[in-house]
C-alpha cells in the first residue's frame, strides 16, 4: 500500500494519468492497473469497488463493452464518459460526453450539465479557451436551475481571463459578485475583478 | 471533514489488503489491523508487491 503526494510525485501521477484527487489505485503486483477510485467514498461502497476490481469485475474494460447493449442509456453513458475522464482518457470520455448531450437535451439523466462543466475543463487543460467558454455558457444558458450554475459562470470568467479578454472577464466577475453577495466564492469574484481592472489600466488584454 | 474521509479510507485501505491477501472464505472473520504501514516510495512498493506477489494499493492525495 502506498501513499503518494501527487503534487511532489508528478512522474508518477503523470504516468497513470491521475487528473483528480484523491485517486485510489488498484494494481496487479507488477504495476499494471486494474482500475481506479476517484473521490470521496464511505468505506462500505469503497471496499465494494476495490474488491470488485480485485475480482475482476466492473472494470473500465468491462464497463465499456456493455456499450454496443447500454449506448442508448443516457445514464450508462455519462458514467461510461466519467469513467473515461477518470482514468486520463480525455478523447474517448469527450467523445460519450457529446453522445451524452445529444441523447438527453432535457437533461432527464441530470448528468449533462455536470458532462458540460468537464467538457469545459478539459478544454481549459487543452488551452482551448474559447470552447472552453462556449461549453460554461451552455450550462449558463440551457440549465439555470444546475448546481453547476455559479460554477459555469465562474468557469466562463476564467477562460475569457485566459483568453485575454480581460474587461468581458471583469465584468462577469464584477456582476457575479453582485448577483451573490452571500455567496463563499463573492469575494474572490470581486478580487478577481479589482485585479483585472488593474491589469486593464497597464493596457494589457482586450 | 476530509480529514475524516481520509481516515476512512484508510480504514477501508487496511481492509482491502487484509481481503486480497488473506483466504475468501476467511475474509469475514479476518480483523482489520489498527494501523497501516503505508510506503511513501512507489519502487519500494513495486519492488515488495513482486516479492509477495500482493496486489497494490496507491493512494494519489493532496495536502490542499
Amino acid at each position: 500500500m502506498v501513499k503518494l503526494n501527487a503534487e511532489k510525485d508528478t512522474v508518477t501521477a503523470a504516468h497513470y494519468r491521475v487528473k483528480s484527487y484523491p485517486t485510489i489505485m488498484v494494481l496487479k503486483k507488477d504495476g499494471s492497473e486494474i482500475d481506479r477510485v476517484v473521490g470521496y467514498y464511505q468505506p462500505r461502497p469503497f471496499m465494494d469497488q476495490v474488491e470488485d476490481y480485485l475480482a475482476g469485475r466492473n472494470t473500465l474494460a468491462s464497463y465499456a463493452a456493455m456499450e454496443p447493449d447500454s449506448g442508448k442509456d443516457p445514464g450508462y453513458m455519462g458514467r461510461l464518459a466519467e469513467r473515461y475522464f477518470y482514468h486520463g482518457l480525455n478523447d474517448e470520455a469527450r467523445r460519450r460526453y457529446l453522445k451524452l448531450l445529444t441523447m438527453d437535451p432535457q437533461n432527464k439523466s441530470e448528468l449533462v450539465d455536470d458532462a458540460l462543466y468537464t467538457l469545459a475543463r478539459m478544454s481549459r487543460k487543452e488551452k482551448d479557451y474559447a470552447q472552453d467558454a462556449k461549453y460554461a455558457q451552455m450550462i449558463i444558458d440551457r440549465y439555470p436551475h444546475s448546481d453547476m450554475y455559479k460554477s459555469a459562470i465562474l468557469e466562463k470568467a476564467g477562460a475569457l481571463r485566459r483568453d485575454m479578454k480581460l474587461a468581458q472577464a471583469r465584468t462577469i466577475y464584477l456582476d457575479y459578485a453582485k448577483r451573490f453577495p452571500t455567496d463563499e466564492d463573492a469575494a474572490w469574484a470581486k478580487e478577481q475583478a479589482d485585479t483585472l481592472s488593474v491589469k486593464i489600466q497597464h493596457g494589457e488584454g482586450a | 471533514m476530509k480529514t475524516s474521509a481520509l481516515k476512512g479510507w484508510g480504514m477501508a485501505g487496511a481492509f482491502a489488503l487484509t481481503l486480497a491477501i488473506g483466504c475468501a472464505q476467511q475474509k469475514h472473520e479476518t480483523a482489520a489491523p489498527q494501523s497501516i504501514a503505508w510506503f511513501t516510495s512507489y519502487d519500494a512498493a513495486l519492488a515488495d508487491a513482486g516479492k509477495t506477489g500482493r496486489p497494490i494499493l496507491l493512494d494519489f492525495y493532496t495536502d490542499w
